[in-house]
């Protein structure tokens, strides 16, 4: 592949030529969505249809996704509105499981109903939302299933800094597991993200959110190497394009960038063995 | 089609406590990323002027911008009643004559109360000789003061940087009510957001701007790249509507 003239997104604002044509010639694959609306901000068209158009339109081939419902106390009603979008999408759609271990009666018969009914391939949780540390008993039930089968962890820590051991530690413990920490490039935690997890095998990096930031995406691949970082976007909340453009125009090698925008977690997805 | 970049938020000078990540702020830096990404011009302010003091910071700006074309001061002012610079009416003419077209102000972290009855007597002189007052709403995120202000003075030119998906619900009531209000959206980072905008308030209403050096302009680059909106439109947000407000001080000085 020819590497990216920084030129032509400059061309790029008349069509979307440029950066389309570039990422329809590899596999692009955005592990941190979301569907629905959600009570904090105004989203304009947020249901899987526009999502999969958004995608279509710039050349991102699958996401990984849930209901920002699911991530709420509603989470049953919100993975079966995952569930839908798998079933109209399916060769598009990676359905993420939330579980609320704030219900822990109900954690490990939900994580089977989403994985052997609804067809999810990962985990997701918010520690930020549930206010519960990754490593809590309540959650376990869901990482042991999803061990045992290699299914990938998406987490969203209560505080990065203070969870940030725990989290570690539970890595630790389910090496076959990958632990992906969303937001990973967030300027106020990267560093100790790096720090902490940089030598941990199974835990990998979520851009979503903060490749905004100049020299961020540069940043967590030299901190955490090319092989562990991850595209993720946010969208129906954030915009497709906005999160995209800095790894398309980062500092990297191609190859670097083949594999962050979709071949790390495509391997991922291929060892999983549901 | 050849599209011209005009960055309508950049920011020269040293931080206090600049992140060790963050890429320094100097002219020849912002110069190197304004080539690396093509963008042909950018309007800057400096750091000292929001943090050390407004005088400080603007002599600076206006020191490290002379002789650079692509560079455009916006000049960071303070309300009048204390005397920390000449009364609006002289000081205002004399940055005209400077080449100055656009101005700035930090209510939040210069203490004051950005109103009529604190900076009135400035904001007459500004809606007078059309030009653009800059306000970060991302850190001053009042918007009932703005609609207030903008209701007391129609004629002043608002620009709005950091607007923020955020603020949707906030700013479309206001929007609604005000005709000078503009927005730079290098943290509108909205799914079809602009989509959903233009159609409702106008295209005229939207700046490109990138947020250096804090943020990478490859964000709004790709997401005006990619928008679903005419190329027209794109060429208007990513340049002519700031042209348009700079003119319409030049039209100014002109006379």
């Amino acid at each position: 592949m020819p590497p990216l003239d920084f030129s032509k997104v400059t061309a790029a604002v008349a069509d979307l030529a440029s950066v389309k044509s570039y990422l329809d010639d590899i596999l692009v694959i955005d592990c941190h969505a979301h569907i629905g609306p959600h009570s904090r901000y105004f989203v304009p068209e947020d249901d899987i249809d526009h999502i999969i158009a958004a995608m279509d339109s710039i050349g991102v081939d699958r996401v990984g996704i849930n209901a920002l419902a699911a991530l709420e106390g509603d989470y049953e009603s919100g993975n079966d509105v995952t569930a839908e979008a798998i079933r109209r999408y399916p060769d598009r759609v990676i359905g993420h499981c939330c579980v609320n271990p704030n219900y822990p009666d109900a954690v490990a018969a939900e994580t089977i109903r989403c994985f052997e009914q609804l067809g999810c391939k990962m985990l997701k949780f918010h520690g930020g939302w549930h206010q519960i540390e990754p490593g809590h008993a309540n959650y376990r039930p869901a990482i042991e299933y999803c061990a045992a089968r290699k299914i990938p962890l998406l987490t969203h820590l209560p505080d990065y800094i203070k969870s940030l051991p725990g989290y570690v530690a539970v890595a630790r413990e389910y090496p076959d597991m990958p632990f992906i920490i969303a937001h990973a490039t967030c300027p106020t935690a990267i560093d100790e993200i790096i720090e902490h997890c940089a030598h941990v095998e199974n835990i990998f990096f979520d851009t979503t959110g903060y490749p905004k930031y100049y020299s961020s995406i540069e940043r967590i691949v030299n901190g955490g190497g090319e092989d562990r970082v991850l595209f993720g976007s946010d969208i129906a909340w954030l915009n497709l394009a906005h999160e995209i453009g800095p790894i398309v125009f980062a500092d990297l090698s191609d190859t670097a960038k083949e594999k962050i925008l979709g071949f790390n977690f495509n391997k991922i997805m291929q060892e999983i063995t549901i | 089609m050849s599209v011209r970049w005009f960055d309508a938020c950049v920011r020269l000078g040293r931080t206090c406590a600049r992140p060790h990540y963050e890429m320094e702020g100097s002219v020849e830096n912002i110069l190197a990323a304004l080539d690396r990404f093509s963008i042909a011009e950018a309007l800057v302010y400096h750091a000292s002027g929001d943090e050390t003091h407004p005088s400080v910071g603007n002599r600076l700006l206006l020191e490290e911008t002379a002789g650079q074309p692509r560079l455009h001061p916006c000049v960071t002012l303070l309300p009048p009643a204390t005397e920390e610079f000449p009364p609006p009416d002289q000081y205002l003419p004399e940055l005209l004559q400077q080449g100055v077209r656009a101005v700035r102000m930090s209510p939040g972290s210069h203490a004051y109360s950005f109103t009529a009855g604190t900076c009135g007597e400035l904001f007459e002189v500004l809606a007078e000789i059309h030009m653009p007052l800059f306000i970060d709403i991302g850190t001053f995120a009042d918007w009932t003061t703005i609609d207030d202000v903008a209701a007391d003075f129609p004629q002043l030119r608002l620009v709005l940087t950091s607007f923020s998906y955020g603020h949707t619900r906030k700013a479309y009531p206001v929007l609604r009510r005000r005709e000078h209000i503009y927005l730079e959206i290098h943290t509108y980072e909205l799914h079809n957001g602009l989509e959903h905008f233009i159609p409702r308030f106008g295209v005229g209403k939207l700046l490109f701007g990138s947020g250096m050096p804090v943020f990478t302009p490859a964000s709004t680059m790709t997401m005006l790249a990619c928008a679903s909106i005419s190329p027209a439109d794109k060429q208007m947000i990513a340049r002519d509507n700031l042209v348009g407000l700079l003119e319409g001080c030049n039209q100014h000085a002109a006379t």
